[in-house]
């Protein structure tokens, strides 16, 4: 189900944090939400979880408006992926992933074999089936972001909400918890993941939101949206959008307006180099390369 | 073992009672068979000893539970109802409704003095965490020191209302609310403190789902679909009518919130379906155990439980500040 988000407007401490944000996320796509720090990212996020409520407008998951639902049923269809939630780490992995359950079970629930295999399942998705039954300061930060992935999942949602599942993560693990999301997405699930590398976005998403001081400032496929104007319009760096040699898909290369020689001001941007002149060096310009 | 706890604690005593004598006054007082002990050694057993071992182990029971809880709710692994102020408090209401003469009110009264605290203490560690500028996530440290304050202040008007109102010896009093003892305690007492044991630990249980929640932070527990503002008041609103209605027929018992619940983790792990009711079965025990110390290790004279519990609690409660501390 497809997530719409109207004019909707959150404020904190007489600061707007977003502001009138309309935007659709597609289903069954990964949708990556960029842009600076501060830019109300996480916010989005919450307020779309139901962590925080927002003052103004209406977000609904298909034709259901989120906000008169219920915070269980919410719980629901809609799971949140935050990497810093802290957790005790006498917990086994087992027990974390199991806390995804909550929702399904209430109060007096009692987690049965149905509950047990999709905790299984959960774990399985995203490689941790080996380390189930260790405790979680005994893992390592890309172990525990699976782990925390893994809980999201098996909340059984229909929209995923996952905050920087990069974060901290080494280059191999960065592109192993991408290609995850990405299959989630194919799997049907919608996904949302708010993302710091333009060319991760670039890389997976199917649908890209900007955001820039709690504003959708550009929304769209990542190859329309993601130009040299733009990231030096949002984030200020000197940006040239080039063709990813290994996959086809917009490689952004940035550097800061005092780095190296500019031949012009720091916002000459250059046109994305069109797919046919690096054609020979792509080999698979459709598919992005999967790892493992 | 709690109920057999319960039976070898009512033998132990200054006049020996075999634990057949136990099961004879017990079955002849709930209608079974006729009695068969002297008037005498059946008053020791049925109005001294047994009241005050059930009141020890609901105590025991109450207090265990309430730190559980406490820990989850504030993620503070040294939360309790001794040492974040809510015993003293508690105990203020106790004894000034006690003065006044309007018992009726007691457990109210203490609720209220206990509640009174507790946002005392709360309000106190959020402004000093704020000052220190980490903003709204209090400091578990912090929190104990605002909990020290309020203490040390609620303990010194206990000490006064009873000192201004007592007209003997108003000393011994004084230490048994600030220590917290079970002596003197009747059917009355076990009512009391089994009624709220049950009432208020019954629901306490069952949150325990959201308590694992909790683990999660606020916004982990709201995306699990917890009503994270409302659980957290709601909890903790619990664990202060509970512990005014210990704290009503004991007085400040220490650290026995603190202790139970992380030895009984090193066991059961994190979580609390297991931990709620293994803490509160532990808690029994441990105050059965510590009070029939109390009675008996100097006997004739009588220690305040609290002492022994305080004996256990303070090392314990030294560990945990240095991995407390560690993590931090």
């Amino acid at each position: 189900m497809s997530l719409d988000l109207s004019r909707v407007r959150f404020d904190r401490a007489g600061r707007t944090i977003i502001d009138d944000v309309d935007a659709t996320l597609p289903a069954g796509a990964l949708t990556a939400l960029i842009g600076p720090n501060g830019a109300g990212k996480s916010t989005l996020l919450h307020l779309i979880a139901a962590v925080e409520r927002a003052d103004a407008g209406e977000l609904r998951l298909g034709d259901r408006p989120l906000d008169a639902m219920r915070r269980r049923e919410r719980a629901k269809v809609v799971a949140l992926a935050e990497p810093q939630a802290e957790v005790d780490g006498r917990l086994t992995v087992e027990a974390s992933v199991a806390l995804g359950r909550t929702p399904h079970l209430g109060a007096f629930g009692v987690a049965g074999p149905r509950d047990r295999a999709i905790v299984d399942d959960a774990l399985a998705a995203v490689g941790a089936a080996s380390f189930a039954r260790r405790p979680l300061d005994s893992l390592s930060g890309g172990e525990r972001q699976r782990v925390t992935l893994a809980r999201a999942i098996a909340q059984e949602p229909t929209l995923l909400l996952v905050d920087e599942p990069t974060n901290h993560l080494d280059l191999g693990s960065q592109f192993v918890a991408l290609d995850l999301l990405a299959g989630l997405a194919r799997d049907g699930l919608t996904v949302v993941a708010a993302l710091h590398d333009l060319s991760h976005a670039a890389a997976y998403a199917d649908h890209v939101v900007v955001l820039a001081a709690g504003r959708v400032v550009a929304a769209g496929a990542p190859a329309d949206v993601l130009t040299a104007e733009l990231v030096h319009e949002v984030y200020g760096v000197r940006a040239e959008v080039l063709v990813h040699p290994l996959t086809g898909r917009p490689l952004i290369a940035v550097a800061s307006p005092g780095v190296g020689a500019a031949p012009a001001g720091p916002a000459a941007p250059v046109p994305a180099a069109a797919p046919a002149a690096s054609a020979a060096w792509t080999p698979a310009p459709a598919d992005p390369v999967r790892r493992g | 073992m709690l109920a057999a706890s319960v039976i070898v604690a009512v033998t132990i005593g200054p006049a020996p009672i075999a634990p057949a004598d136990v099961f004879a006054s017990i079955a002849a007082h709930l209608g079974f068979g006729d009695p068969t002990l002297t008037t005498i050694r059946d008053g020791i057993v049925w109005e001294l000893r047994m009241p005050r071992v059930l009141t020890a182990a609901a105590v025991g029971a109450g207090l265990a539970l309430c730190g559980a809880v406490m820990q989850a709710v504030t993620r503070n692994s040294l939360a309790d109802p001794y040492l974040l102020g809510l015993s003293s408090g508690a105990s203020v209401g106790a004894v000034v409704v006690i003065v006044l003469g309007i018992g009726l009110l007691l457990p109210l009264a203490a609720f209220a003095g206990a509640l009174a605290a507790l946002v005392a203490t709360l309000a106190l560690a959020m402004s000093a965490s704020a000052r220190s500028g980490r903003g709204s996530r209090l400091d578990p440290t912090t929190t104990v020191l605002a909990g020290v304050a309020v203490s040390s202040v609620f303990g010194a008007i206990t000490s006064l209302v009873i000192f201004w109102s007592a007209t003997g010896d108003s000393y011994r009093e004084i230490l048994n609310w600030l220590l917290g003892s079970l002596a003197g305690t009747d059917w009355s007492s076990v009512a009391i403190s089994g009624v709220a044991l049950v009432a208020v630990g019954v629901p306490l249980l069952a949150s325990a789902r959201t308590l694992d929640a909790f683990g999660l932070g606020e916004a982990g527990a709201a995306a699990l679909g917890v009503h994270v503002a409302r659980s957290r008041m709601l909890l903790l609103g619990g664990t202060a009518l509970l512990t005014g209605a210990l704290v009503a027929v004991s007085g400040s018992i220490g650290f026995v919130g603190l202790v139970l619940p992380h030895a009984v983790r090193l066991v059961t792990g994190p979580g609390h379906r297991a931990l709620l009711p293994l803490s509160a079965l532990a808690g029994a025990i441990f105050l059965v155990w510590a009070d029939t110390a109390a009675r008996t290790l100097f006997d004739p004279r009588e220690l305040p439980v609290g002492v022994i519990t305080a004996l256990v609690g303070g090392p314990v409660f030294a560990w945990l500040l240095l991995r407390t501390r560690r993590t931090a």
